[in-house]
């Protein structure tokens, strides 16, 4: 005798491989018509119920339901082999029944998704040149993570990936958006119009988040290793990547940004980037940049003002002068938190973990007059003595070797950086703490709760002692990284922290400060 | 000592997330356990955790086996799952989220060169037409003429809630597969929309809205899914696909990207596909339709 059995699994979920194998195992029965596993949805039950397969039944949307028609004997035995095929363990069988691992060497990938064009390699550093060699061997370009490769090496990977038209970023190259994926320590930017060619990492950073803040995006962001301008390297890196960036029809506008270059390096790449059809807005922080801006070249003094020439021009063709970092309304507010300083608090004291952030807020003191000591001293600036020990107004940058020798980075794990902001603020000289809260991609998940707890204790000890604190910020990223940019800035601003727009307000506003304050003694 | 590795089994290595997985500390449940992929539903979200063989979902995790084989879950529903300091712990896995890369996908392409494309599409249809064994079923034909149905109201632009909502009704939670065929039709619909430059027409507004509204006649995963799709948030393969028909790219590519598609569960990947043509076939007809518009004015201006 023909009749529609049915039964209810609650809260089952199979793949729908499984499912499809299980629907076809019941078919498979003699005396079985029909037959049908889906998840018991309205619409299913009611297509059931259309083809004479169940009714009534009691069901909801995440139960399994297993429905067949045939002779009774053979529904009861299609049941029960849905029973035993529905408790079996899942096979080990992906959707294509093919067993994949993952590839464990840069051969294996290429050989199992040839449209691979990029190896990022992050191997200790006297390894990392041997696998460059290998991955630029089978035609990829390459991003070496790694730190402590040797120059040699550096040279030897880059003429060989030069002569093979591939881009090697690094070593040491930290940051990279390609094809908006970020790499490394990166922040979550929208996809625009603008590249960005540096040879520093937080720089990348500052411009390619202030880039998205301001409403445009990111093509590519290619970092090249900080050595990539020296004079052994030669710019090799850099050069390809103007060239690469010039040739992408995705990039209306180029922002090149280093530290310092060697001077034939910086003439050969100014050079070329004249000669590019994109136009390239230039920040070589800190370096004299007269006779760099003409034709084709914009030249930036700070990271902000590279982004924001970069917006403007790709914007309305042209660069527009930038406002000035502080305004009238600003400095009168800031001279008025001096007010209540004690005769001891003289000095800035920063304490940063992004090198070009510490690099830049250096320049920007010291052309305000206020020549601070570092680990990481600028031209012109004197070296500290004692790393550890800060003396007058200290800027120093505790992401340097100096400071993470056998542990994390200060991006990473912040708890050095705390403790030294928190010794700094003891400081009866103290009277501005300055730091950078950089946030995206591979920093702390929560860069601020014990930053916030520090900067609690140390102000409840130096309002103790007749002390208070001026603290002045920047966070370094987007509303979408992880982070979320504005819900840290109002983090800090509930903890009375100054938060700058940007690294170089930051420093101004610092600076600033510490001018409004008598300063026997300075130079 | 280290937390991580501590614990019996193959607990594999997390290789990549992707942007929507939470980076804060979360608690979770273990939802539903599969061969190779589990997912832990935090708040409203599920979390899909899977073989690093498999392209990511806008909140998925992909992890790789020690050793040779496909990484597999070993876990039960139900089962709790912390993170806490960007490390994830269930069942007999304990994951370092840390550092790990981070699949964002792009911004949507412009379109390039529309004939290409409507070649591209035909292509795709014909190897959708050859990945699928049911292609005679009956409620499949329902489930393909629902969909064209749904298309051609959206690629009339004129098209009402009133008439939408029915459609997208006849479709949600109806065929067969762990998320019902319907459902993956509409995600691949809202995708082909969103990608393809039209996501704020009032039709496909009033089409995400429909599928908010009866997300619940659906099962859990699927509903997750739906909404995520709603937010405008889809998976890897169907961001892929659809960038490369959008924006030209040869025939070879978008093959390629086509079979990643179809490579999705049982059917469906085949679905998803068939919502990305119809949707994107809506597109192309009201761009069309907009550059008449277009010339047709000018020619006016010009007669005037």
């Amino acid at each position: 005798m023909t009749a529609a059995q049915h039964r209810v699994y609650s809260n089952l979920y199979k793949d729908s491989v499984a499912l499809m194998a299980i629907s076809a195992a019941v078919m498979d029965l003699a005396g079985i018509d029909a037959a049908s596993v889906v998840m018991a949805t309205e619409a299913n039950r009611e297509n059931l119920s259309h083809a004479g397969l169940a009714d009534d039944i009691s069901a909801g949307p995440n139960d399994l339901l297993v429905a067949v028609r045939g002779e009774d004997h053979a529904c009861a035995e299609a049941l029960s082999l849905a029973d035993q095929l529905l408790a079996e363990q899942p096979a080990m069988a992906t959707a294509g029944g093919e067993q994949v691992s993952t590839p464990t060497n840069i051969q294996l990938a290429v050989t199992r998704d040839s449209s691979v064009n990029l190896a990022l390699v992050s191997v200790p550093g006297q390894y990392a040149a041997a696998e460059a060699l290998k991955a630029l061997g089978l035609g990829l370009n390459v991003m070496i993570f790694s730190d402590n490769v040797s120059v040699q090496d550096e040279v030897e990977v880059k003429r060989h990936a030069d002569a093979r038209g591939l881009l090697v970023m690094g070593p040491d190259c930290g940051t990279a958006l390609v094809n908006g994926v970020p790499l490394g320590f990166a922040n979550v930017v929208r996809r625009g119009r603008i590249g960005v060619v540096g040879a520093s990492g937080t720089g990348i950073q500052e411009i390619t988040c202030r880039i998205h803040q301001l409403g445009e995006g990111v093509s590519q962001a290619l970092g090249t290793g900080g050595r990539d301008l020296s004079a052994e390297v030669g710019g090799i890196s850099t050069l390809y990547a103007l060239h690469a960036l010039d040739e992408d029809e995705n990039t209306e506008v180029i922002v090149l940004v280093s530290k310092p270059p060697a001077e034939v390096v910086a003439t050969a790449v100014l050079n070329t980037a004249r000669k590019l059809s994109t136009p390239v807005v230039v920040i070589f922080v800190g370096a004299d940049s007269d006779g760099i801006g003409d034709e084709g070249l914009h030249v930036a003094t700070t990271l902000a003002g590279a982004a924001d020439t970069a917006a403007n021009v790709v914007t309305n063709g042209a660069a527009v002068p930038t406002r000035s970092i502080l305004d009238a309304e600003t400095q009168a507010r800031l001279h008025e938190l001096t007010n209540g300083l004690a005769a001891s608090q003289r000095h800035v004291r920063g304490v940063f973990s992004g090198g070009t952030f510490c690099y830049e807020a250096q320049l920007l003191c010291q052309a305000m007059g206020i020549y601070s000591s570092s680990n990481t001293p600028i031209r012109g600036n004197p070296k500290l003595a004692d790393i550890w020990l800060s003396q007058g107004d200290t800027i120093i940058d505790m992401g340097d070797d100096d400071f993470t020798r056998g542990r994390p980075h200060p991006m990473i794990d912040p708890t050095l950086r705390n403790e030294r902001l928190l010794a700094e603020a003891e400081d009866p000289a103290t009277a501005v703490l300055l730091f950078d809260v950089v946030l995206g991609y591979g920093a702390a998940l929560d860069p601020v709760s014990d930053l916030l707890k520090v900067l609690d204790r140390a102000r409840s000890q130096s309002t103790r002692g007749g002390r208070p604190l001026l603290a002045v910020a920047h966070a370094c990223g987007t509303d979408e990284d992880p982070q979320n940019r504005s819900d840290i800035i109002a983090q800090l601003q509930d903890a009375d922290v100054l938060v700058a727009d940007s690294n170089a307000q930051a420093a101004e506003m610092a600076a600033f400060l510490v001018s409004q304050l008598a300063q026997p003694g300075k130079k | 000592m280290s937390v991580l590795g501590t614990r019996r089994g193959n607990c594999g290595y997390a290789v990549s997330m992707a942007h929507l997985v939470p980076q804060h500390h979360f608690t979770g449940t273990v939802h539903s356990v599969f061969a190779t992929a589990c997912n832990i539903a935090v708040d409203n979200e599920l979390i899909t955790v899977q073989d690093a063989s498999k392209q990511h979902t806008p909140t998925s995790i992909r992890v790789a086996a020690e050793g040779e084989g496909s990484w597999a879950p070993v876990t039960s529903v139900g089962d709790r799952a912390v993170s806490r300091g960007g490390v994830l712990a269930f069942g007999d896995h304990v994951l370092d989220l840390r550092r790990l890369s981070v699949w964002i996908p792009g911004q949507p392409m412009k379109w390039r060169e529309p004939l290409a494309a409507q070649s591209r599409m035909r292509e795709l249809a014909q190897m959708r037409q050859n990945h699928i064994t049911n292609n005679s079923s009956p409620e499949l034909r329902a489930l393909v003429r629902d969909a064209r149905e749904l298309g051609a109201l959206i690629g009339a632009a004129s098209a009402r809630e009133a008439d939408i909502a029915p459609a997208v009704l006849s479709l949600i939670g109806n065929g067969p597969g762990l998320t019902p065929s319907g459902d993956d039709i509409l995600v691949g619909m809202m995708a082909a929309l969103e990608r393809g430059g039209e996501k704020s027409l009032p039709a496909s507004v009033c089409l995400r809205e429909a599928v908010l509204q009866y997300a619940s006649r659906t099962t859990d995963i699927s509903a997750h899914y739906l909404t995520l799709a709603v937010r405008g948030h889809f998976g890897e393969p169907l961001s892929g696909l659809i960038d490369v028909v959008v924006g030209g790219a040869a025939a070879d590519i978008t093959q390629k990207r086509g079979n990643e598609v179809l490579s999705v569960g049982a059917s469906s990947g085949g679905d998803a596909l068939l919502g990305v043509l119809v949707g994107l076939s809506a597109v192309l007809e009201l761009r069309d339709r907009q550059n008449d518009d277009k010339t047709n004015t000018q020619t006016n201006e010009k007669v005037a």
